[in-house]
């Protein structure tokens, strides 16, 4: 349990409530109850359909507010596989892969205004977000077919083949995880009809970091946690960068992160950014599919609460409640 | 007597040091305590000194070693985050035995009294009644059953308490319930099942009206609390910290208490029903006995023994494996410690602890319940 007290000898505008106290309810069930029952007046728990079909039934005896995460969804692919050497296979996999099958089977009972993030910088609630993918952003079966025939690859029952190659790869996964593993099934269902032979490979979750770092997959699909801050993501895109497990480079994609680290001007920074994601996303990198949910509900005598993304979590405006 | 607890102590301290022994091979070997420090870049130096530290490059007996010698004298050494565990898990089995202490007085005293009336009635409406609710209740899901208890036990009971009244539907149906049940267990005779269910329905609206009208200045104030062992921070008298506590208590103990009591019914029911089949019994009956008497003074003392034993048996599981309603009761006691010392953070000395006191306690309830036995069974002497 955490107690927060009000700072007397604060010089700013004073707060209107006395003392916050925080705690842990491991079971989110059990904390929309506790909400309920009054015992506790704000919750933000982990969203699913379940929780957020709960909290609605609870009707006016609470308010929730159900908001986009600094947190994305994504497939990155490996480069160091030489099937993705090939821009046709990388861009027949973005045009195969179903974003908006997933958000709309596994992402919209928890988020209704759910969509896919067409940005590796800026997430959608940003005011700087642009998409960069362009006409890989809607699915489109055919035309990935036919851009793997111009290509050179042939179809051979079900499965493209070129060289003797087939067109058959793995996309890893952490274990246990339902909706990815319901996203990875989907995914296979959909590029199947594009001659892609893919299978599910899952990594337990402990040991899901090393397996990143290895450079021993060929897709791999995980969520990123992002921030205002925006060149901390450039690890993620840079040659030989520390979190560039994929392997991906473009020297003007380099240039573009090297010139926006120095950057102190924030008006000038989104141009720069707006442009490298164009380039990762059309090199198709990386696909990012959807953004993560939070949820925030609480009783309606607490005035002033707005659910945030940022990690300060919901308590950022803490001395602007009041109650009653 | 006394030499008989003296010798039955002497012979449980290499029973728990064997039982240690075992247990710390097991949890020694049910995870790397350094896993997250190793996944992290750079991180070398800071996994070597750690090692060094927690004794984890020793081999397992030497191991062993250090931890009993510092066990024995009270030192249970230091967790993954460098605090003291000795009173982290004395907190947390404070709160457990809080949760189910008053759960476990209230199971044995329903089972034991549910039971030997399921016996007396054998085969009556009341028996198959209470074989169905101990039946229902074994196999209903603790969680599940948890989560309508609060929906409905706390959530709505508060509410309906915010403007308590009872409409004469309600009173009629609860005193034709309170009614039924007393006709039941006063038995065959007819005359004897009118007066009881005469005289507990006029006793049932009563004390319903007068309720009514009691309950209505009242001010409850959400008394009946979901989540936690007490209101955090809370001020007040000690009559005011009680009723807190109270509150809080109310759900977890119906709870636990409605499966053990299940299970203790039924052993009980089974026992008595076989005692009252024996050779003594029949021969009291052919003295002239009365009916009361022999059932009572004769009967029920000797129907107590297997129950005795399964009661202080119980009491150490109860006390190690509460993990379930602990989670949905948010209360951070010792199944919740140990669940997070064996699966999350991989903190052997936290999960020794708990263990090794949840040992202690089964051998010590052994013996109580040695001590039971001897007392309930004239043919055993303790010597």
């Amino acid at each position: 349990v955490l107690v927060l007290v009000k700072n007397d000898k604060y010089f700013g505008m004073a707060a209107k409530v006395d003392k916050i106290t925080v705690r842990v309810t491991p079971d989110p069930t059990a904390a929309v109850q506790a909400l309920e029952n009054k015992e506790v007046e704000l919750i933000w728990p982990q969203p699913d359909a379940d929780l957020i079909a709960q909290l609605e039934n609870l009707g006016d005896a609470i308010e929730f507010s159900v908001i986009d995460q600094y947190s994305y969804e994504h497939f990155d692919l490996n480069f160091a596989n030489p099937l993705f050497q090939d821009k046709a296979v990388r861009r027949a996999f973005a045009l195969c892969a179903p974003r908006e099958e997933i958000i709309e089977t596994l992402i919209k009972p928890v988020n209704a205004k759910a969509a896919p993030q067409d940005d590796v910088f800026y997430y959608p609630f940003e005011q700087n977000y642009k998409p960069g993918n362009g006409d890989l952003a809607k699915q489109d079966i055919a035309k990935a077919k036919s851009e793997l025939e111009a290509a050179g690859w042939k179809l051979n029952g079900e499965v493209y083949e070129k060289d003797g190659k087939k067109l058959a790869f793995k996309i890893t996964r952490r274990d246990p995880q339902p909706r990815r593993q319901k996203t990875i099934e989907l995914t296979i269902n959909a590029c199947k009809k594009a001659g892609m032979a893919i299978t599910e490979d899952t990594v337990p979750s402990a040991d899901f970091g090393k397996r990143l770092d290895s450079g021993t997959w060929d897709v791999i699909l995980f969520g990123w946690i992002g921030s205002p801050t925006k060149l901390s993501t450039k690890s993620i895109f840079v040659t030989n960068g520390g979190q560039n497990d994929g392997k991906y480079s473009n020297k003007e994609v380099d240039a573009l992160l090297d010139e926006a680290d120095i950057t102190i001007d924030p008006a000038k920074l989104p141009p720069i950014l707006n442009k490298a994601n164009e380039l990762i996303l059309t090199d198709v990198a990386t696909i990012p599919i959807f953004t993560f949910s939070g949820v925030g509900a609480w009783v309606p005598e607490l005035k002033g609460v707005a659910p945030s993304p940022t990690q300060a979590g919901d308590l950022w405006n803490a001395s602007k409640w009041s109650k009653g | 007597m006394i030499a008989f607890i003296l010798r039955r102590i002497l012979i449980a301290i290499p029973l728990i040091f064997l039982a240690s022994v075992l247990v710390f091979v097991l949890v020694v070997n049910a995870g790397d305590p350094l896993a997250g420090y190793r996944e992290r870049p750079n991180s070398e130096d800071i996994v070597a000194q750690l090692e060094k530290q927690w004794n984890l490059d020793k081999p397992v007996h030497e191991r062993y070693w250090i931890w009993v010698s510092d066990a024995v004298t009270g030192d249970f050494g230091v967790d993954t985050k460098g605090a003291e565990v000795a009173p982290k898990v004395f907190d947390a089995l404070k709160i457990t035995l809080r949760m189910v202490l008053v759960a476990f007085l209230v199971a044995i005293i329903l089972g034991v009294a549910i039971g030997v009336f399921s016996a007396l009635r054998q085969y009556s409406k009341f028996d198959y009644g209470f074989t169905f609710l101990a039946f229902l209740f074994f196999a209903m899901p603790v969680f599940w059953f948890a989560v309508l208890l609060k929906q409905y036990g706390a959530i709505e009971l508060n509410n309906w308490l915010e403007n308590p009244s009872f409409s004469w539907l309600a009173v009629a149906i609860i005193t034709l319930l309170f009614a039924g049940v007393a006709a039941v267990i006063a038995g065959d005779d007819r005359r004897r099942k009118w007066i009881a269910a005469g005289s507990t329905a006029a006793v049932s609206v009563v004390v319903l009206l007068l309720l009514d009208g009691w309950l209505a200045d009242q001010s409850f104030s959400r008394w009946i609390s979901t989540v936690g062992p007490e209101t955090p921070n809370f001020e007040g008298s000690f009559w005011a910290k009680l009723g807190d506590w109270v509150g809080h208590l109310i759900l977890p103990t119906i709870t636990l208490a409605v499966i053990s009591f299940a299970t203790y019914s039924r052993y009980q029911r089974a026992s008595m029903l076989e005692t009252l089949k024996s050779d003594y019994v029949r021969t009291a009956r052919a003295k002239g006995i009365s009916e009361k008497r022999v059932v009572f003074r004769h009967a029920f003392r000797t129907a107590l023994i297997p129950i005795a034993t399964l009661v202080a048996l119980d009491f150490g599981v109860l006390l190690g494996g509460a993990i379930i309603t602990e989670n949905i009761f948010a209360w951070r006691g010792m199944g919740t410690m140990l669940r997070s010392a064996v699966l999350t953070d991989i903190d052997p000395n936290t999960a020794m602890a708990v263990l090794m006191i949840t040992a202690m306690t089964v051998v010590v309830f052994n013996i109580i319940a040695d001590i039971v036995y001897a007392y309930l069974d004239p043919r055993i002497r303790l010597e």
